[in-house]
């Protein structure tokens, strides 16, 4: 994968940001990464709002679903409503299993639904996985 | 003994006693005529006889007198002829029929009244006496001798001629005493007879009316029974009996009746009887006419609106609905309605208070099918209505505490896993930084860390699992069990050797496709999960009853001890110890609360050591809720 591709990761669990993180560099994956606590957060980090703007706009975010203040749902919703983001691919990484909350986000247009495996070495697996799917996928 | 008997009996009583009326009556005329004939046929005859010789004694005598003044002037010829001639007369034609008449008034006498053969005697002697003194004179002027002589046979003879007279006076006075005697005889028969017949006549009224009072009572008494009867069953005491004993035919007619009467009070319900269920009923009964005006109401239509029964008849029915109802009441117009329907409107009492009131109405008809009115049956429905509220109340509250428990299970277990992931992953980071510094007991112990790590994770799905069957959305349509059946049996891992054998009589049910394939496949697993050794084996059957199909999951492993029965079933709840089987113990309460929810039962039949058949039941219909 171009190096030069950054990657959001919208998420409120320290511990579960520092899991994406290892997993990540397990699978020697150099992408610079961001992370956002929250819906609202991801959005300021996006356009530059009270703070610099994450430039290049990123192409991948991996966005929770469960979390406070703006949650996964609303932001995408945000996110395809704004046109500047509006093509940007994103994969869902949620411990949700609610059938509500993947018609929701698939009907927003994400590339995955992926639930959070409790176990690191499926978590690993996962990452690879992705990998492997952003190697394979043209991103715009 | 018939009436007929009865009746022929009277009237040939009664006309025996006619019959012996004319007897006494043609008796006593025939009496009568016995003695007038006698009256007529004896003593005229000898009274005629009587004067008939006192007749032809006058003519003798006349005729002898003649000869004495013809004698006296006979000095010619001629007149001495006539003298010779009437002396023949006297002789041949006036003397013997003067006997003869004597003689049959004598036989006539002698015949019929011999008693008094004396006067005849007398008659006799007095005109022998007349015979002998007219022969002297005869003598006398055939001598031709007058003077003194004569004079002297002369006055003998008028003597002797009224000695004659006499005598037939006597006699024919004595015959008309007789006859007199013999009259008032006779009238004195045709009085007795007369008196008799009176008596007779009196007797045969007296017996006749004595009959007839007799025969009417006879007639009448029953028939008044049976009127005075017929008058109560038609009042509605069909109980009423009539007391005739008789043999006759209206002791036949009584029996016959009493019968009808027992018929009926059997067939029919009286009056009474109509009155006494309306007067028990607990409901309020309205009998309107055409018009909506109240005929008829019970005791409960009183006690229901708080009027009298005086006030409730011949009032409107409308009256009785509150003032807002009239425009849209469902009850009224009840005319143009089907024969039988129920309708609730809110009424108003006599002191005002608004009440909901049920009706069901029907409408009544005349024997012409016409619509001839309305009967309606009111109940106060408010306590209905309260408790309907309560239950509607409750049950939201109850749907809310179920939504919200599930709701606190889905986050709650969904909560929970977050931290037990960071723990999770948090222990393979510490291991993993430390890869080389851990000694062998602490390896141990992160083994079984992460080992109950995933003891929870399981125990946190299956808790998220049993929230969700009843969150969320059944997509309920037919399913094909055969079919059902081998794709959850494909999708889990079946060792080689183990069996399974599913029935060729699987039906097709409408349910929901997932949560079916939730059960089978927990029963399944479960069998294949607890086998004993290495040829196990599950036979799955259904059997049609009915309303629902009955299943059957049948293994051949350890069976469970009959004591454990109902403890399979609740969550967590696991017959072996954790570490030797892993299990959460949640499966078999998902499949209770599927199949419960459906509308079904399950139960389970096993004996330790003996295989373990689950019974579950399915019904072949939704629920209208579930599918709603």
């Amino acid at each position: 994968m171009d190096n030069s591709i950054s990657i959001l990761l919208v998420e409120d669990d320290e511990v579960d940001a520092m899991n994406v993180k290892r997993a990540f560099k397990k699978a020697n994956i150099t992408n610079p990464l961001y992370v956002a606590e929250n819906g609202l957060d991801a959005l300021a980090m996006l356009r530059g709002e009270d703070r610099e703007k994450i430039s290049p706009t990123p192409k991948i975010i991996l966005l929770d679903i469960n979390m406070p203040k703006m949650n996964g749902i609303e932001f995408l919703h945000a996110i395809r409503e704004d046109p500047e983001f509006k093509c940007i691919s994103v994969v869902v990484l949620t411990t949700s299993n609610e059938e509500r909350d993947k018609v929701a986000a698939y009907n927003l247009n994400v590339a995955g639904y992926i639930l959070k495996p409790v176990e690191p070495q499926k978590f690993m697996e996962a990452v690879s996985v992705l990998e492997v799917y952003w190697n394979l996928i043209e991103l715009p | 003994m018939k009436i007929s008997t009865k009746l022929i009996l009277s009237f040939s009583l009664v006309s025996c006693l006619v019959f012996v009326v004319g007897y006494v009556s043609l008796s006593v005329a025939k009496n009568t005529q016995t003695q007038y004939t006698a009256v007529i046929e004896e003593h005229l005859p000898v009274i005629h006889m009587a004067k008939d010789v006192g007749f032809q004694g006058m003519r003798m005598l006349m005729t002898i007198n003649e000869l004495g003044f013809i004698h006296a002037e006979s000095k010619s010829k001629e007149l001495s002829q006539i003298y010779e001639e009437e002396v023949s007369e006297l002789r041949e034609r006036v003397i013997p029929p003067f006997l003869d008449t004597l003689q049959d008034y004598e036989i006539g006498m002698a015949k019929l009244f011999p008693d008094e053969i004396g006067y005849v005697e007398n008659i006799k002697k007095s005109s022998a006496e007349i015979l002998s003194i007219s022969n002297e004179l005869l003598e006398l002027y055939n001598q031709g001798i007058a003077g003194n002589k004569l004079l002297s046979v002369r006055a003998t003879l008028e003597e002797a001629k009224n000695k004659f007279l006499q005598a037939i006076d006597d006699a024919t006075h004595h015959e008309h005493v007789e006859l007199q005697k013999k009259q008032s005889l006779v009238a004195q028969t045709i009085e007795s007879g007369f008196v008799k017949v009176n008596i007779a006549s009196v007797v045969v009224f007296s017996l006749g009316m004595f009959f007839s009072l007799l025969i009417s009572r006879l007639l009448s008494k029953p028939i008044c029974a049976l009127a005075n009867a017929a008058t109560e069953i038609g009042k509605g005491h069909l109980d009423t009996k009539v007391k005739i004993n008789s043999s006759d035919e209206f002791g036949k007619l009584a029996t016959a009746f009493n019968k009808m009467g027992s018929a009926l009070s059997e067939t029919t319900v009286s009056i009474n009887y109509i009155e006494n269920i309306l007067a028990s009923m607990g409901e309020s009964l309205l009998v309107l006419d055409q018009g909506g005006k109240i005929l008829k109401v019970n005791q409960a239509s009183t006690a229901l609106f708080g009027y009298s029964c005086d006030e409730l008849i011949g009032k409107k029915f409308t009256e009785l609905f509150a003032p807002d109802m009239n425009s849209a009441n469902p009850c009224l117009g009840f005319k143009d309605r089907q024969t039988l329907c129920g309708c609730e409107a809110n009424c108003i009492t006599k002191d005002g208070r608004e009440i909901p009131v049920h009706f069901s109405s029907a409408l009544l008809f005349d024997t012409d099918k016409n619509v001839m009115g309305a009967a309606y049956l009111g109940r106060d429905i408010s306590e209905h209505l309260q408790a309907k509220e309560n239950l509607q109340r409750k049950n939201q509250e109850l749907e809310r505490s179920n939504q919200e428990l599930d709701q606190f299970a889905y986050v709650v277990s969904h909560d929970l896993k977050a931290p037990l992931r960071a723990i999770s992953n948090l222990a393979e980071w510490i291991e993993e930084d430390l890869e080389d510094k851990l000694e062998e007991d602490t390896q141990n112990n992160m083994k079984l860390l992460h080992a109950r790590v995933k003891r929870m994770e399981a125990l946190i799905n299956g808790v998220l699992e049993y929230s969700r069957i009843g969150r969320s959305e059944q997509n309920v349509r037919e399913v094909d069990v055969q079919k059902l059946l081998s794709e959850v049996i494909d999708s889990m891992p079946v060792p080689k050797d183990f069996k399974i054998n599913i029935s060729s009589t699987m039906p097709v049910v409408t349910a929901c496709k997932v949560r079916m394939g939730q059960v089978f496949s927990n029963l399944v697993s479960n069998a294949i999960k607890y086998r004993r050794d290495q040829d196990g084996q599950v036979d799955i059957n259904v059997s049609d009853e009915g309303d629902y199909y009955r299943f059957s999951v049948a293994d051949n492993g350890p069976g469970i001890a009959p004591e454990y029965h109902d403890k399979v079933f609740i969550i967590f709840q696991t017959l072996n110890a954790k570490d030797k089987k892993e299990s959460t113990g949640v499966g078999l309460t998902l499949v209770k609360k599927i199949i419960e929810d459906q509308g079904g039962q399950i139960s389970v039949k096993s004996e330790e050591g003996q295989g373990a058949i689950f019974f579950f039941t399915w019904p072949k219909y939704i629920k209208e809720e579930d599918t709603q």
